[in-house]
């Protein structure tokens, strides 16, 4: 089979797949239906307490299209669903209300001090320079993702951790977005921050003539990329490991091998778009 | 060919065709669903098997793909012992935790019925409103596009307690509107206690005045919010604080 082959035929799977999702995502009613049914499960072996505190939290995720993203469109994951929001709530409740409705300043003074860590740390892989004025810069940031942690639903289908940690970031991101507006850098000096190297107008690689197999091209370009991502590209693709058992074999995080794979993806992709540039030449 | 590598290939094609192919450099909407993802990562979930379509959505969007590495990063480093200490001590200044509660009042009308209210002043708002996070302006890339305007609890009744949240997010159908919404949780506490519904709740915010009545704990929307109601006729500035009431009602 050819690359457009594979491709079409990816293509044609997925679409076939989204359009058996759709229906569910679009009917927060059927899910609304669905969540009085588990609810009604839970009232039984839980109690009803539970149920009458994460209704309004429930309904709230379903709004905000939480319980659709959790479920992807599948029916039978909202029992599991329902299920972890309980469970978050027996767990993480208490803390959220110190937190929240308490303002309780034993529950906040280390969870600030984290809150300034991660800024700063945020900073730092930015190519922040370490010191006192990015430490400012952070304190300034964790301060805002305080207030902002303060005043925000917590939905319970997550870990507080996570959640926390985003919020932190988006306040370091706004802080850089409008940094970057104020600048007097013209634009044709800006980077991006992400190293986004694909030029996102370029047509999709299926939609170009690509010639030859895959098979022929990859052994070639997995040959000019390193040898870490040339790894994962083996252990994720061809040895079907999933990420958990890749950060084992080679002995790093989870989160170092999706980064891992991502690079690979877009060295991979740079080089096949030049094999194919230079077979169009 | 075998068959697996072919699988293997196939997948890998796929990948690498969605990579960057989406438009734009704006956080897709699955950016609010980062935490979810992250989470079921560190509890040994392959996103790429339990969350296909947001996988899809990692590899075309560059944007989510930083965000959400940088998210795990972060986490890791934390829990690995592997954060950069801050230079110099941390700040433990909690002055933010000040000025954002609204203490509720409790009236009791007879044995039977009540009424708790709560206020939040014109400055409140504005901080929630700030010039940079204007509701109708919120930039996509990085504000959760819901507002909290009010979090409380109150024992309303001996033995009932009701926790409160009012939130408001931009309607979808109508320009220039907010869509608020009320939720509201009833914990009875004593086997004596009863269930006060209905309930009708009210709101207040400047040219607003919106009631709806309440016939189980849940969530409730209120009529949406013209935002030329509550902001000056720029929509530049809030013109005035909010009053939230929940009463016993026989209606």
């Amino acid at each position: 089979m050819t690359v457009k082959g594979i491709i079409q035929r990816a293509t044609r799977d997925e679409k076939t797949t989204h359009t058996q999702r759709v229906s569910m995502s679009q009917e927060p009613e059927i899910i609304r239906h669905m969540l009085e049914a588990e609810l009604q499960s839970l009232a039984e072996s839980k109690g009803a307490g539970i149920v009458q505190q994460i209704r309004p939290i429930l309904l709230t995720n379903l709004d905000r299209g939480r319980i659709q993203s959790f479920t992807e469109g599948r029916t039978d994951r909202i029992s599991d669903y329902v299920w972890r929001v309980a469970e978050g709530f027996s767990s993480l409740h208490p803390y959220l209300h110190d937190l929240q409705i308490e303002h309780s300043a034993e529950a906040w003074e280390p969870l600030f001090e984290r809150m300034q860590t991660w800024a700063y740390n945020f900073f730092l892989r930015k190519n922040f320079a370490a010191g006192d004025q990015t430490l400012e810069i952070a304190i300034e940031c964790a301060t805002e993702a305080a207030i902002n942690l303060l005043n925000t639903h917590f939905p319970y289908d997550t870990e507080f951790d996570p959640w926390a940690h985003i919020i932190v970031q988006n306040a370091c991101r706004k802080f850089i977005h409008h940094s970057l507006k104020k600048s007097a850098v013209p634009n044709e000096m800006k980077v991006e921050l992400d190293d986004e190297l694909v030029d996102p107008e370029k047509p999709l690689l299926e939609l170009q003539s690509l010639r030859g197999e895959l098979d022929g091209d990859l052994a070639s370009a997995l040959a000019q990329i390193s040898e870490a991502r040339r790894a994962v590209i083996q252990y994720l693709y061809f040895e079907e490991l999933n990420p958990e058992e890749t950060a084992q074999k080679m002995g790093k995080s989870v989160g170092a091998i999706y980064t891992l794979q991502f690079h690979a993806l877009r060295d991979l992709r740079k080089i096949l778009d030049r094999i194919r540039d230079n077979l169009n030449e | 060919m075998s068959e697996d590598r072919n699988y293997a290939l196939r997948k890998l094609a796929e990948h690498l065709a969605s990579l960057n192919a989406g438009v734009g450099s704006a956080l897709p909407r699955e950016g609010e669903m980062l935490d979810q993802i992250v989470s079921g990562i560190l509890n040994g979930e392959d996103i790429a098997r339990r969350f296909p379509e947001f996988h899809q959505k990692l590899l075309e969007s560059a944007a989510l793909r930083e965000a959400f590495l940088d998210v795990l990063a972060s986490i890791e480093a934390e829990r690995s012992g592997e954060m950069t200490p801050l230079p110099s001590k941390a700040r433990t200044d909690l002055s933010f935790l000040t000025g954002h509660a609204s203490p509720s009042v409790l009236e009791v009308l007879d044995l039977h019925r009540w009424r708790a209210s709560w206020q939040k002043s014109l400055d409140q708002l504005q901080a929630i409103f700030s010039p940079r996070k204007l509701v109708y302006r919120a930039d996509p890339l990085i504000q959760d596009p819901w507002f909290t305007l009010l979090r409380e609890e109150v024992t309303a009744a001996e033995g009932t307690n009701l926790d409160v949240e009012l939130s408001c997010t931009l309607a979808d159908q109508e320009e220039n509107t907010l869509a608020a919404f009320l939720n509201l949780a009833v914990m009875l506490e004593t086997p004596s206690a009863q269930a006060p519904f209905p309930l009708r709740a009210s709101l207040q915010w400047g040219e607003y005045l919106e009631s709806v009545l309440l016939t189980e704990e849940g969530r409730v929307k209120f009529p949406d919010i013209p935002l030329t109601s509550i902001f000056d006729p720029t929509l530049n500035q809030l013109r005035d604080g909010l009053n939230l009431s929940i009463e016993t009602t026989s209606a």
